[in-house]
């Protein structure tokens, strides 16, 4: 397998072994091999031990059951694929429902539903789509005109009876939301971010589709009753999603209340936002905090003979790979003792530098043979930026 | 919905220089709308409006084409809902009209998804256009059957109804009547009822043949639109060109409905022109 190529994911019966989906469709997992791998689990479990990760010199395999009638199998380039297959049944949770999945009751209506989650899984498991879900995205920088966009979302998605609502810039750069969204467990946020905003060339929604009225489960909170995602684009680009109950009707909102909350700020949702002024070496970033990842590749930074854009993200990557296992544990980045630690990493084609702090992990990409003793201020300048200085 | 506060002035302009239109004629020239203007000469500056690098553009919800002061023209909106079973193609169809990629692969729309286009007509009686902004709403048939609220959401103050069937599956053609008593209630006598065929490009497979729909039509009283073809990935005005007859004829039967309503001209006898 492709070191910087995108996971597989197959989801398998249980019971019968199968094959409900496999993704992507290309290049196609063979059908003996999806055999194997099931039979391989199966086997397992008949003999009293539950099997989760498998390596071998290419790949890192991964299996997960779920109320032991829907079996996932994740193939990965990288150690993740518990997360990957977490969330993968996440979004399908969030599409679906968990009494739709579980337990599997029709296999071949089961087929048929799944492929409305191909998009989201798709987005989920390609090498460019982020950290396990989502595009890198960055929360809008604080400021006035930030204030008065958050004021005007709080009072849209009041009037629209929630209180749960965000506003998502070109395909998902940056994001706004309420605190109550913001306040959503990742489990809940993630998927729907990745609904709201799949990366380019998709962009908030898909070809010419300026409104969608789409019942959502949420994996975490609400698994079996569904609530209603309004997912409005006012302008190319710039889309606005609101959770909510039965009222008020798309139409109510289509007809009157996006005109009359949205209209009169046109300009302002158009500009596009700035990314958070990072210093300049700053190439790319990963921020986890309390669980939260927010990333962003910074495109025109660097300079010259940096590495360039397209390749950013899979550096990044690279790096939290190299460093996750051993300071990253899932507590959510505190060091051994608990004290803020700064680690450095150097490599021919950049280098990595990471602050590890309680709650809260900052993975920054910079140039290759960056001096290493500017990297702390340079780390604290950039948390600083991100809002958490 | 949608008929904004101009329209008594805008009528008052429009039969002020009117003939009185002959309905219950199949002849072209009792349509009430300038079928085909918009790919006329006199179209040319509201077909730029529409277009962006021979692509169509596709419209946020807060967006209008941008139109120079002297061309500026009243828009009318209307809310279409798509009704059909599954795989019938009403996803592709909106897709076809809105001149945007259909999607490659067929899954089921999970909700409602609503697209807006907006296409420019002449008044037969009147030198000023209007720009007609048509809401597409699309409902997964499954989705429909799953979720009670979504079925009334489509129909709230909808303006049209259009039935699909397609002409390479001949029970979505036969289940028609079913399907429209199904949408339909007796309190949606306002709603303009349109039935589409879909893939009339497939005709080597049509399961569907040109005297069924005749017999179709004679019975229901209804004019049967064809669609079908690449509008989306050819150029914008190759496109327009194949979406045009279609679009001509949705606008024509909305405004026609409009005028009747509006006590403009009399009412219709049932029959609508080509």
């Amino acid at each position: 397998m492709d070191e910087e190529g995108g996971a597989f994911l197959v989801g398998v019966a249980t019971a019968s072994g199968l094959p409900l989906f496999c993704r992507p469709p290309r290049p196609q997992v063979p059908f003996p091999l999806v055999g194997a791998l099931h039979g391989v689990h199966l086997f397992g479990a008949a003999a009293g031990a539950e099997l989760r990760q498998a390596a071998t010199p290419t790949a890192h395999l991964g299996w997960a059951g779920y109320g032991d009638s829907l079996t996932l199998i994740g193939l990965s380039p990288g150690p993740a694929p518990a997360r990957i297959l977490d969330s993968a049944f996440g979004a399908m949770v969030l599409l679906l429902g968990r009494e739709q999945l579980l337990p599997v009751r029709n296999e071949e209506r089961l087929k048929r539903e799944l492929r409305g989650c191909f998009p989201l899984l798709d987005s989920l498991l390609s090498p460019g789509g982020g950290w396990g879900m989502g595009a890198p995205c960055w929360p809008l920088p604080p400021g006035p005109a930030r204030d008065a966009l958050q004021e005007r979302l709080r009072r849209f998605a009041g009037a629209a009876g929630t209180d749960l609502g965000c506003v998502v810039w070109g395909g998902g750069v940056a994001w706004l939301s309420t605190a109550p969204w913001g306040a959503l467990p990742e489990a809940d946020s993630a998927p729907l971010r990745a609904l709201l905003a799949p990366p380019p060339p998709e962009g908030a929604l898909r070809g010419g589709v300026a409104a969608r009225d789409l019942p959502v489960f949420l994996p975490n909170s609400s698994p079996e009753v569904p609530l209603r995602l309004l997912q409005l684009r006012l302008l190319p680009g710039v889309g606005v999603g609101l959770l909510c109950g039965p009222r008020p009707s798309l139409q109510l909102l289509l007809t009157q209340l996006v005109p009359q909350f949205w209209g009169p700020v046109l300009e302002q949702l158009r500009a596009r936002p700035r990314p958070p002024p990072l210093p300049p070496q700053v190439l790319g970033y990963l921020l986890i905090h309390r669980g939260r990842r927010q990333s962003g590749i910074l495109k025109g930074a660097g300079p010259g003979g940096a590495l360039p854009p397209p390749l950013r993200a899979a550096a990044l990557r690279r790096l939290l790979r190299l460093l996750e296992p051993q300071i990253c544990p899932k507590s959510g980045g505190r060091g051994p003792h608990g004290r803020p630690k700064l680690c450095y990493l150097a490599l021919p084609t950049h280098t990595g530098c990471c602050l590890l702090r309680p709650e809260l992990t900052l993975l920054l990409l910079l140039p290759p043979g960056t001096p290493r003793d500017p990297l702390s201020p340079t780390a604290l300048s950039a948390l600083s930026a991100l809002g958490h200085g | 919905m949608g008929v904004v506060s101009f329209w008594p002035r805008l009528f008052r302009d429009v039969t002020a220089r009117r003939k009185r239109p002959q309905f219950g004629s199949m002849a072209e020239q009792h349509w009430a709308l300038e079928p085909g203007w918009l790919l006329s000469p006199a179209g040319r500056p509201y077909l730029d409006s529409i277009v962006h690098k021979n692509q169509r553009r596709a419209f946020g919800l807060l967006e209008r084409p941008a139109l120079p002061p002297a061309l500026a023209v009243p828009t009318v909106t209307y809310k279409l809902f798509l009704a059909g079973r599954s795989g019938v193609g009403k996803t592709a169809l909106v897709a076809w009209l809105g001149g945007t990629p259909a999607p490659p692969a067929h899954h089921e729309t999970l909700g409602i998804e609503v697209t807006t286009l907006f296409w420019p007509a002449k008044p037969r009686c009147s030198s000023r256009p209007v720009l007609f902004q048509l809401h597409l709403w699309d409902c997964g048939d499954g989705a429909l059957r799953k979720f009670e609220h979504l079925l009334p959401a489509c129909k709230e103050e909808a303006d049209a109804a259009l039935f699909l069937f397609s002409f390479t599956d001949r029970a979505s053609f036969e289940e028609l009547p079913a399907l429209m008593g199904r949408v339909l209630d007796p309190g949606d006598p306002h709603l303009v009822r349109v039935v589409v065929g879909t893939k009339f490009d497939l005709v080597a497979h049509a399961a569907v043949t040109e005297e069924d729909v005749r017999t179709f039509e004679g019975s229901q009283g209804l004019r049967v639109l064809r669609a079908g073809g690449t509008a989306g990935t050819s150029g914008a005005r190759a496109g327009l060109a194949r979406v045009a007859p279609v679009l001509d004829a949705l606008v024509e039967q909305l405004w026609r409905r409009d005028q009747v309503t509006a006590g403009v001209t009399p009412g219709d006898t049932g029959d609508t022109p080509t």
